[in-house]
């Protein structure tokens, strides 16, 4: 792990979960899988709080468990699954624009609580879907599980591995940790329950004041005392799921920008006919054909067959060669090029940054050097149109920056600098790392300016909060409107102001943290496919 | 009577006869006379007197000396050229070759003196003397600007030495390259426009919002922004620079030969084309363009908490 991975993964850590698993966290993010004494050791911290931090890192699928030959347990945290922890706004925000309100808290409660069981997750969420409702309606629990079967059908849950039953039934000394299996077909079924109630709405006299720690909400809602149908069976979000629809997204939206709005259609029906047959790391979505297309064209879409025939031979004879034509039967089967839609995705993004960086004619220069693979200094002037000075000085900055390479092909054996080619070339592998590792910064960067900013005005925003606690608790016992508008003159006008930059400051940090996260993604999936392709 | 053999004695035995028969014919035959050709005209004459005959011609200068596949050839000298040559020596008439043997590509002084194996000094003697005479003339490479390469005087230079037609003065001409680059553009995005306007069937509209070389090539001539002519190369390598600015692709398609702008059977067709994704997240944070990212970490001079390009950003 790199260095500015394990900064974004500490700041993370501390963000969401506190100082005490942040420091088990990033040490063993640090040093690799160990032991529990050795943390406790290396660590120095107590026995009792290293074994309450696993809990929450293992509850939170940040770390993971092997018993060993010899019976150890060792502890192995994945960093790549804590640096996830800044998508999760963007999962919440997927699952709102397919699942509707509903969805988007089913899983935002999934990615708070890392695994539940079905039963508390509904009742949760009937809860907090109550409490946004107008008065005297309910939300019914069978409506939140309908939406809860349908993102397990869709595979946006899954469940997570259970003990295996063999080993309740061997003899001999327990096992010092359990190991966890699941089966391929077990992970998407849904228990069958049948759970009758309404969401409950909570009084106003138990609202809890925002920050309190989890542990006291789920005492407040463990009203009943009846044993749970669906004990044992915890389910998770299916994060490789969501990346796959990202991936889809983006696939989309580049063939709208490329050619039209009815072209990215075919592609999005395309893509969802092949979500469950295809693995999300294939090269290839498996062939379908055009008649299996047309069938399965949204109804709004009324275009002729005829007119699809063309449409897919235009998209399998585009440059971008994102469609390819596998076939001829059935009217002509498609598959999807994924490896090469990555690809160029990676390329357009170094392309982008390049031109944002240094400016329109490196961007031609960099373009150039990408197709042609090999040039000379000569022939980069030549080709680019642009003067052999300016073209020097271009070659040489981003040959600085690592964005272009230099190949030294040596005339004779003694590699004597006159009597050798240069050759400039891009390497996009190298050069979409390099681009990651710069974006791990950036965002490590973005974070602690907002932490920096909400400490600079951490005074005014305690007094902020004071003054609000103040009148809440005044309108509650019914002051006059005076009273009222003194306390809230507490606040001086340009106190306010302060307050308001103070909101819109954090507001622009995190979602700048957004924008880059997708930058990550697109470059980590390219890379990733790069990888298996190996 | 015995037989006696009679020597014919010829009948224009005299040299300068022999000189200006042998003119004569080289003027019937403007291309060249072999030495075959002589011997049929003038039968009677020794091999040795016609040798002599030729090599006072050449040395006279009105005869000019070449090879050819068959054998030696001679030819009439332009009187005019033979006038010049008049006053110069030997190396001089040697060096006057060689330069213009190199056509309008001119030669490099180094490439004369490997040819003629003169010193340099000779070399550069003559080549003052004859730049004096306004026989040659020097001319600057657009390569290495300090190399001259000399050729005749009424030449025109070839274009590889100027640099063809954005060059002019040696001087890259960048501003009109850009606005021959944006013209074509414009051409290239209303045509796709216009073709995405008509909302045909798909294959129709594709195809309209392509453009030829061919198209491009005419448009702009007819536009006159060109002091310059302008050929078909020129305008593909003005659309190459618009593919390698992302806003135009290229396809190539076979093409019957005869149809308009087609070359060595297949035509290149253009079109513009939007980028596939917009800019990316990375350059919308202050950190993707920071010159200074590579010296910034908490607690130094240069640190996120103080980072004036995030104030400013921030305040925007």
């Amino acid at each position: 792990m790199t260095q500015a991975e394990i900064k974004l993964c500490s700041l993370l850590l501390q963000e969401h979960f506190g100082e005490i698993v942040e420091k088990i966290g990033v040490h063993l993010i640090r040093t690799g899988s160990q032991p529990l004494r050795v943390i406790v050791h290396d660590t120095k911290t107590s026995l009792d709080q290293v074994k309450k931090a696993l809990c929450v890192l293992i509850q939170h699928n940040l770390v993971t468990y092997q018993v060993h030959r010899r019976g150890t347990v060792e502890y192995e945290a994945q960093c790549s699954r804590v640096l996830r922890m800044l998508r999760y706004p963007r999962y919440i925000y997927t699952a709102k624009t397919l699942y509707s309100d509903t969805g988007e808290l089913i899983v935002e409660e999934l990615l708070l609580n890392g695994k539940m069981t079905m039963s508390a997750l509904v009742k949760r969420v009937a809860d907090r879907l109550t409490e946004t409702m107008e008065d005297g309606k309910t939300m019914d629990y069978a409506e939140v599980s309908s939406t809860f079967v349908r993102l397990a059908d869709t595979h946006f849950v899954q469940r997570c591995p259970l003990v295996s039953p063999a080993e309740n039934a061997e003899p001999g000394p327990p096992q010092p940790a359990p190991t966890l299996v699941i089966s391929e077909k077990d992970m998407y079924l849904v228990p069958k329950l049948s759970l009758i109630g309404k969401g409950k709405r909570r009084r106003s006299s138990e609202e809890d004041a925002p920050g309190e720690p989890k542990a006291k909400r789920l005492k407040h809602s463990a009203d009943n005392k009846e044993p749970i149908p669906d004990d044992g069976i915890y389910w998770q979000a299916n994060l490789d799921r969501f990346h796959q629809h990202f991936r889809d997204q983006a696939i989309v939206s580049a063939v709208a920008n490329r050619m039209d709005q009815t072209s990215s259609e075919i592609v999005r029906t395309m893509l969802r006919m092949s979500e469950i047959t295809t693995p999300s790391s294939a090269p290839f979505t498996q062939p379908l054909s055009s008649n299996e297309i047309f069938r399965s064209l949204p109804t709004g879409y009324n275009i002729s067959k005829q007119v699809l025939d063309q449409y897919l031979t235009l998209l399998a004879d585009d440059p971008l060669q994102f469609v390819g034509k596998s076939g001829d039967s059935g009217g002509g089967t498609y598959v999807i090029n994924l490896h090469k839609v990555l690809g160029s995705l990676a390329t357009a993004t170094l392309e982008s940054v390049v031109q944002e960086r240094f400016g329109s004619r490196c961007a031609r220069i960099f373009r150039l050097v990408l197709q042609k693979k090999h040039l000379e200094q000569k022939q980069v002037e030549d080709f680019a149109m642009i003067p052999a000075k300016e073209a020097k000085d271009m070659l040489y900055k981003m040959l600085s920056e690592n964005f272009i390479l230099l190949q030294e092909i040596p005339k004779t054996p003694d590699h004597a600098p006159s009597r050798t080619f240069y050759l400039y070339t891009v390497n996009i592998l190298s050069a979409a790392r390099m681009l990651l590792h710069r974006c791990y910064r950036s965002i490590a960067n973005l974070i602690e300016r907002r932490q920096f900013e909400t400490k600079e005005n951490k005074r005014l925003l305690e007094k902020s909060q004071r003054v609000e606690a103040i009148i809440a608790s005044m309108q509650a016992t019914g002051a006059e409107e005076a009273q009222l508008q003194e306390i809230e003159e507490m606040i001086t006008a340009p106190e306010r102001q302060q307050i308001e930059t103070l909101k819109r400051n954090v507001n622009k940090l995190d979602a700048s943290e957004i924008q880059v996260d997708e930058t990550i993604f697109l470059l980590e999936s390219y890379i990733e496919s790069n990888m298996k392709r190996q | 009577m015995a037989e006696v053999k009679v020597k014919l004695q010829p009948p224009d035995a005299d040299p300068v006869e022999i000189e200006n028969r042998i003119i004569e014919l080289c003027h019937q035959f403007p291309h060249g006379i072999t030495d075959q050709v002589i011997q049929n005209e003038m039968p009677h004459i020794e091999a040795q007197q016609r040798a002599v005959a030729i090599n006072r011609l050449l040395s006279m200068g009105q005869l000019d000396l070449l090879r050819s596949n068959t054998g030696l050839l001679y030819r009439i000298k332009d009187s005019q050229n033979a006038g010049k040559m008049k006053g110069s020596d030997n190396q001089e008439k040697l060096v006057y070759q060689i330069i213009e043997d190199a056509g309008n590509k001119g030669i490099w002084s180094r490439d004369i003196r490997y040819k003629s194996n003169l010193p340099l000094t000779e070399i550069n003697k003559i080549l003052k003397n004859l730049e004096s005479k306004k026989l040659i003339k020097a001319v600057k490479s657009v390569a290495a600007s300090k190399k001259k390469v000399y050729m005749l005087y009424n030449l025109q230079p070839d274009r590889s030495v100027t640099g063809g037609a954005w060059y002019s003065d040696q001087d890259f001409e960048s501003e009109f390259v850009e606005v021959l680059n944006q013209q074509c553009f414009k051409f290239l995005q209303t045509k796709a426009e216009t073709a995405r306007e008509s909302k045909q069937n798909p294959m129709i509209q594709r195809n309209s919002s392509f453009a030829s070389s061919h198209e491009v090539w005419k448009y702009i001539c007819e536009l006159g922004i060109s002091k310059v002519e302008l050929s078909m190369e020129d305008i593909e390598t003005i659309l190459n620079t618009l593919i390698y600015d992302g806003k135009v692709e290229m396809t190539i398609i076979a093409a019957k030969e005869g149809t308009v702008g087609s070359v060595d059977g297949h035509m290149k067709l253009y079109r513009a084309v939007n980028p596939i994704i917009p800019p990316t997240g990375l350059v919308r944070a202050p950190c993707g363009l920071c010159p200074v990212f590579d010296d910034c970490h908490e607690g130094g001079e240069i640190s996120p908490s103080n980072c004036i390009y995030m104030t400013e950003w921030l305040d925007f």
